[in-house]
């Protein structure tokens, strides 16, 4: 026997999935135990628990964790590489080439599909964040997940009602909507009653009642457990009666909550009474009715008959092992006195808390009806008790008992044993979404308990309230007729079973009086003098004909976001459902994204910022030394990427600065250069950027060098460049011998003063070079504008040969000038990045905006700043390329990513430009597929897309375009890179290309930043 | 389609306007027509089709409509072939499409005319003079079978250019809130039921729908909005410019993006049921107006 325990990263999926892959593992011949999920704290627990031993890991790592032979180990491995492909497949289907791939957040999922309803069942922490993209897009949302805070829904709720969306939710397991089921919901006729549920499982029992009573249901909009609370103040729930009122399916009204805040209650029956349809009230609490006798309410201002009395199952021989719930005749055995009621649903729970307490008392649970009454952390206690299993605090880390009952199981087995136990009360719960055959199972627990208790002298009853309809896939019949088998009195009402329990425990109960107890409101009857907000609410509504977009007329397509199950269930009802490929965002970045995600200013600064990105100009206006450009002095010198001391400074970077030292006449030998550097004196190092200059790899710019003049007369911006120096050994990638140095000579004595001349006739005669121009030509010309750039070389040097041919200079020396530019493939880089720095100069500096700025790496850290936190820079080891290498070199040849030149990328080409330049893979490494894809997946990281920079195979969709810092930390998708590769050692040279990753680190520490400055907690603008 | 779903059984979602036939006793069906999204089966009588829809197909109401794309299924039938129909299944040689749920097909509401959205309508031409020809004699109790079957069945396609105005016209008439209306809507659908013979099958069943107000949800939408979402009071605006009565922005932008989906439809099908409709409002616009200016105030003053 062994233990098999791996760690995989990058694999999230979500608990009910792993919930059966782990079962299908442990099913495995030879397997003794399995466990397979994400390593969260209370899983890791779990697997401890079960003796595995785990290594540190981060929660969003995949464990697996398998007991057994050899054998069994290896079955098991491939039982789960078998069942994590089908769950892959499934979910994804074939992908053809260049199609985008799957959205990771659900607004991806819906700017996709264009859904007009979305579904969110991701972890209740990062919940509000897909369900604030629902309402953005202006779909309404059902927020199937629990664990979100009330504020969080409270501000969710505004925004909704702004854009006129509903939110459903949160933890808000039913709806029905324009007879689509979703969550837990029953498969019921379509009818006129409409539905506002506060409460999953009460809505599931009051539609179950009524379709046993003969009447449909025209939709079924759940609000979340809350909406009645003072906190939250029914903010869906006056949303949903006001489109249920407009909508012509509908003609009456029933609200269904757990014991709803008194005052909510009365101003929301004000409310209803303006309605121009009857309302009912299903809403539990002390001297309210139960649900049952508001559904016979109902029945009976409908003029429809009570089903008298309403279904129920019984076994057929009474012997000794079964009580007769009808007499209260006392068996032989003996029986304890307590009643036990072990729940799935909320609703039902507190209402058998209601029922009973009316005749019991109090009753213990962990959702007690009053604080008193609450249980100790065991959940344990002599007397009555009654446990909701569906409790927040009970389905944190795992599925909920209607899908997962193993723990309500367990708890069942250990009632047997309990001699006070003298009746089980128990819930099963039937529909879509639910386990797809429970009664089975759950009758075999209820047997072996029974068979527990008889052994040990006692007589055990079991009462199963059992919600559900003949048309649901699990069927009433058949799963009645099996929990009966089991011994097991059955009932479809919740209120009737938990009587029956009573009266097997030897209590007088009598049932209650109906119809005249449940109120209504409303009706044709016209209200007058109700609060002016309330009446103001309900005629906008009206106003706008059809209120939530229409959603309760057409017929819904779903975006979904969480647990696939959920969208199985929907597909199985033929609804188009598009999931998005959800994964948590990086680790520890929750707290910080909902604050940077709730910035008011942040939609409107992010336009802007994509706004300026693209409307920048970059004509290049003149070539003159860096000293008179800049203003760089002597002993100044300029690098690539955040700021450095010379000690830490990179080989490639250490042998630019030293060739710098040389070619500037401060040093004779490399050795005294590098003396000089180290000790610092008359030195001083700078980035690129802080001067608004950018310089590939190394990057260095001395006072000699000549620089590129790039203007933005839009924003009124200058950036520069040095000029390229071809391929090979050159400075910037880090060599500095003697050939290097006396080309670094020949361009300043020969190269650039024609280029200046050149530029200088050209701006007189024709204006300017529109860099901007040629970069739009080179993207449809099979250039990304990093990597390659070829085709924009060619037309740079087709706009200025004519003034460099005629430059003042010997004809050797411009032949040669134009011998060395036409050669140089990369000759357009250094006027590409300039024009893409004066891109995102101009979207620095707006306040909110999370677009990234700037991304630049020196070799040693990959640093980036943000438009909405100032000159901060955010640092990371930078990573180092993976890709192909130049003749015998390899991977261990390879320094950290360094240079400036991933601006490229920062303003939307480059990597992000991948799919205009398919030949980039045979430089960078990599296959054509994949330069399609990661184009399309860098626009689930942009604000948008560029309005000039277009790739011709997306059909001349604009370049992904301003990184977004908490897209990056919302996805885990990294900005994709192309860059060059520099050897590791002083002055070796380029080694390779290929591609990189800026660490993620440097996005996690900016949305640090963003959510510290972010204006959350201000009072949000009157709308 | 992923592995790991079941290639046989395809969900789909039906409309209550042939949910009968789908849940009624299996009979063979003669396949009318087959696309790559839709497949059309006779259900017997004329003007019984029902139509399989892929979930990229225009979703007619009188459909079985898929969850899936046209890529991701083959019908396997060519016209001509029968197939079996009921039990709650259409059965096709590669799989069976299941009545999971009941649709709700578009149908338009019945809303107070205001004017001021007509302006998003394309030129109405010919078939729109016809449209309005029709329904100002309906409007005005006149007989209206010379007008439908000048019509019915007129033009090319499997829904005829002539049967497209028609739909336009009946679901105008339903989509709007007069009692006049509602007697000429019921007039035109008379005449229409008994011309039936003259279309096609699957023209005959979408004329049947659009009497009933049902139609593309599409359709539906715009055509509920264009008669109800301008500013405008028809019986006082009649003759005024457009421009003067617009309807609010976002409900223009959200028509301009309706008639682009609408004519999408078909051939020519979407242009010529909104020239239908662009007629029918004409008539109904001239009606309201000329009810108003005309003798009103007289009368009461006579009847004192």
């Amino acid at each position: 026997m062994a233990d098999h325990v791996e760690l995989r990263t990058g694999a999230y999926l979500d608990s009910v999935t792993l919930m059966q892959v782990s079962r299908t593992v442990a099913a495995a011949p030879g397997v003794e135990a399995a466990q397979v999920a994400m390593a969260t704290e209370l899983n890791l627990e779990v697997i401890r628990g079960m003796g595995f031993e785990v290594p540190a890991s981060a929660p969003n790592d995949l464990v697996v964790a398998i007991r057994g032979d050899e054998g069994g180990i290896a079955a098991g491995q491939a039982a789960l590489e078998s069942a994590l492909t089908q769950t892959r497949s499934a979910a994804s289907g074939s992908r053809d080439l260049g199609e985008a791939p799957a959205a990771r957040t659900l607004g991806g999922a819906i700017r996709l599909s264009g859904a007009d309803l979305a579904l969110v069942s991701v972890p209740g922490e990062h919940a509000v964040t897909e369900a604030l993209d629902a309402v953005r897009a202006g779909v309404s949302v059902m927020v199937f997940s629990d664990n979100v805070s009330v504020e969080d829904e409270v501000r969710l709720k505004d925004a909704a009602a702004a854009a006129d969306v509903l939110v459903m939710g949160p933890d808000c397991g039913t709806a029905v909507v324009a007879g689509v089921a979703l969550g837990f919901a029953n498969v019921v006729q379509a009818g006129s009653v409409g539905l506002v549920a506060a409460s999953g499982t009460g809505a599931q029992q009051v539609m179950c009642l009524l379709d046993a009573a003969g009447v449909g249901i025209s939709h079924c909009l759940g609000v979340g457990g809350r909406d009645l609370s003072s906190a939250v103040a029914a903010r869906s729930t006056r949303q949903a009666l006001a489109a249920l009122a407009a909508d012509p399916e509908t003609t009456s009204i029933v609200v269904v909550s757990k014991p709803p805040a008194p005052e909510v209650l009365a101003d929301l029956e004000a409310y209803a009474a303006t309605l121009g349809k009857p309302v009912h009230w299903a809403t539990l609490g002390a001297g309210r009715p139960d649900l049952t006798s508001a559904v016979e309410a109902v029945l009976a201002a409908t003029g429809r008959e009570v089903p008298e009395p309403w279904p129920s199952w019984r076994p057929v021989v009474l012997d000794e092992q079964v009580s007769d719930p009808a007499s209260t005749t006392e068996s032989t055995a003996a029986q304890g006195s307590s009643l036990r009621g072990l729940f799935c649903g909320g609703t039902l729970a507190d209402e058998a808390m209601l029922v009973a307490g009316e005749v019991v008392g109090g009753i213990r649970s962990n959702i007690p009806l009053r604080p008193e009454l609450a249980l100790g952390a065991d959940l344990r206690d002599a007397g009555h008790v009654v446990i909701d299993f569906g409790d927040d605090a009970m389905t944190q880390g795992r599925a909920h008992p209607m899908i997962d009952p193993s723990l309500r199981l367990e708890r069942i087995a250990a009632e047997a044993a309990d001699p006070t136990c003298g009746v089980l009360l128990l819930d099963l719960v039937l529909g879509h979404g639910a386990h797809a055959d429970p009664a089975p199972e759950l009758a075999d627990a209820i047997r072996s308990a029974r068979a527990t208790a008889a052994a040990d002298g006692r007589h055990l009853d079991v009462v199963v309230s059992l919600t559900g309809t003949e048309g649901d896939p699990q069927g009433l019949q058949t799963s009645a007729a099996r929990l009966v088998e089991a011994g097991a009195v059955v009932e479809l009402s919740n209120a009737a079973a938990t009587r029956t329990a009573l009266r097997l425990l030897g209590h007088d109960v009598s049932a209650p009086s109906t119809g005249g107890s449940a109120h209504s409101t409303g009706g044709s009857a016209h209200s007058t003098g109700e609060s002016a907000h309330w009446a103001g609410v309900g005629s906008q509504a009206a106003a706008a004909g059809e209120p939530l977009h229409a959603l309760l007329s057409r017929d819904v397509s779903v975006a979904a976001a969480g647990v696939s199950l959920f969208s199985d269930a929907l597909r199985a009802q033929a609804v188009p459902v598009t999931e998005a490929a959800w994964q948590p965002p990086m680790a520890g970045t929750a707290a910080d994204l909902g604050r940077v995600l709730a910035d008011s200013r942040r939609e409107a600064a992010n336009a802007e910022a994509l706004r300026r990105m693209t409307a920048a100009g970059a004509d290049l206006v003149d070539v003159r030394p860096a000293h008179e450009a800049l203003g760089l002095e002597r002993g100044t010198f300029l690098h690539a990427g955040p700021p450095i001391e010379f000690a830490r400074a990179s080989g490639p970077l250490k042998g630019a600065l030293i060739g710098a030292m040389l070619f500037e006449g401060l040093a004779d030998t490399a050795e005294e250069a590098e003396a000089k550097l180290e000790r610092g004196d008359g030195i001083t190092l700078e980035p690129c950027h802080h001067r608004d200059a950018v310089g590939p790899m190394a990057g260095v710019i001395s006072p000699s060098m000549w620089v590129y003049e790039l203007r933005d007369e839009v924003h009124d911006n200058t950036s520069w460049c040095s000029l390229n120096e071809g391929l090979g050994k050159v400075l910037r990638y880090g060599a500095y011998g003697p050939e290097v140095i006396d080309r670094l000579r020949w361009m300043n004595t020969v190269l650039g003063p024609i280029l200046q001349q050149a530029v200088r006739a050209r701006v007189e005669q024709q204006g300017s070079i529109d860099i901007k121009a040629i970069i739009a030509q080179m993207l449809q010309m099979g250039d990304e504008g990093h990597n390659r750039n070829r085709a924009g070389s060619l037309m740079l040097l087709r706009e200025l040969l004519p003034t460099m041919i005629t430059a003042d200079a010997s004809s050797t020396d411009v032949a040669e000038a134009v011998r060395f530019s036409g050669a140089n493939e990369h000759f357009f880089l250094n006027l590409g990045m300039p024009a893409c720095k004066l891109s995102t100069l101009a979207a620095h500096g707006i306040p909110g905006s999370s677009v990234v700025t700037t991304m630049a790496r020196n070799g040693t850290d990959f640093g980036i700043r943000v438009s909405g936190t100032g000159d901060a820079w955010f640092t990371g080891p930078a990573n180092t390329p993976e890709g192909l290498f130049l003749g015998s070199y390899g991977p261990d040849d390879a320094n950290p990513d360094i240079g400036d030149s991933a601006i490229t990328e920062t303003a939307g080409i480059g990597g992000f430009a991948m799919a205009a330049a398919p030949a980039i893979v045979k430089f960078v490494g990599g296959d054509v597929p994949f330069a399609l894809r990661a184009t399309q997946t860098m626009y689930e990281i942009t604000v948008g897309e560029h309005t000039a920079y277009q790739v011709p195979i997306l059909e001349f969709r604009g370049t992904p375009t301003g990184i977004d810092v908490a897209a990056v930390a919302r996805t885990g998708i990294l900005p994709q890179i192309n860059t060059g590769m520099a050897g590791r050692v002083a002055g070796t040279g380029q080694v390779g290309a290929g591609l990189v990753t800026p660490p993620a680190q440097c996005f996690t520490q900016a949305l640090g930043d963003l959510a510290a400055r972010s204006d959350e907690g201000l009072p949000t603008p009157a709308r | 389609m992923g592995e790991g779903l079941d290639l046989t059984l395809l969900p789909g979602a039906v409309s209550p306007l042939v949910a009968a036939e789908v849940a009624g006793a299996p009979r063979r069906c003669r396949v009318l027509a087959a696309f790559p999204t839709c497949l059309y089966l006779d259900l017997g009588a004329h003007e019984r089709v029902l139509a399989v829809l892929a979930s990229d197909a225009v979703a007619l109401p009188i459909g079985i409509r898929l969850a899936v794309p046209s890529t991701e299924v083959r019908w396997g039938v060519e016209p001509g072939a029968e197939v079996v129909v009921g039990g709650g299944r259409v059965r096709l040689p590669r799989a069976d499409v299941v009545a999971a749920r009941v649709l709700r097909p578009g149908r338009v509401r019945p809303a107070q005319r205001r004017t001021g959205a007509e302006g998003v309508l394309p030129d109405a031409g010919v078939l729109g003079d016809l449209a309005q020809d029709l329904t100002a004699a309906a409007l005005a109790g006149r007989p209206v079978d010379p007008a439908v079957r000048g019509l019915v069945g007129v033009g090319r396609g499997l829904t005829p250019s002539g049967d497209d105005a028609l739909c336009g016209v009946l679901l105008t008439l339903g989509a709007i809130d007069l009692p006049e209306s509602r007697c000429g809507l019921s007039s035109v659908r008379t005449a229409v039921l008994g011309a039936l013979p003259l279309t096609t099958s699957l023209s005959a069943a979408l004329l049947v729908a659009a009497g009933t107000g049902y139609a593309v949800p599409e359709v539906a939408r715009l055509v509920t909005l264009v008669v109800g979402a301008g500013s405008g009071d028809a019986a006082v605006a009649s003759g005024a410019p457009a421009s003067a009565e617009r309807a609010d922005l976002t409900d223009l932008t959200d028509l301009t993006y309706l008639v682009g989906r609408v004519l999408a439809i078909g051939h020519s099908s979407g242009h010529d049921l909104l020239s239908g409709v662009s007629g029918a409002l004409r008539a109904v616009d001239a009606h309201l107006s000329a009810s108003r200016t005309r003798p009103q105030p007289h009368e009461g003053a006579h009847r004192g």
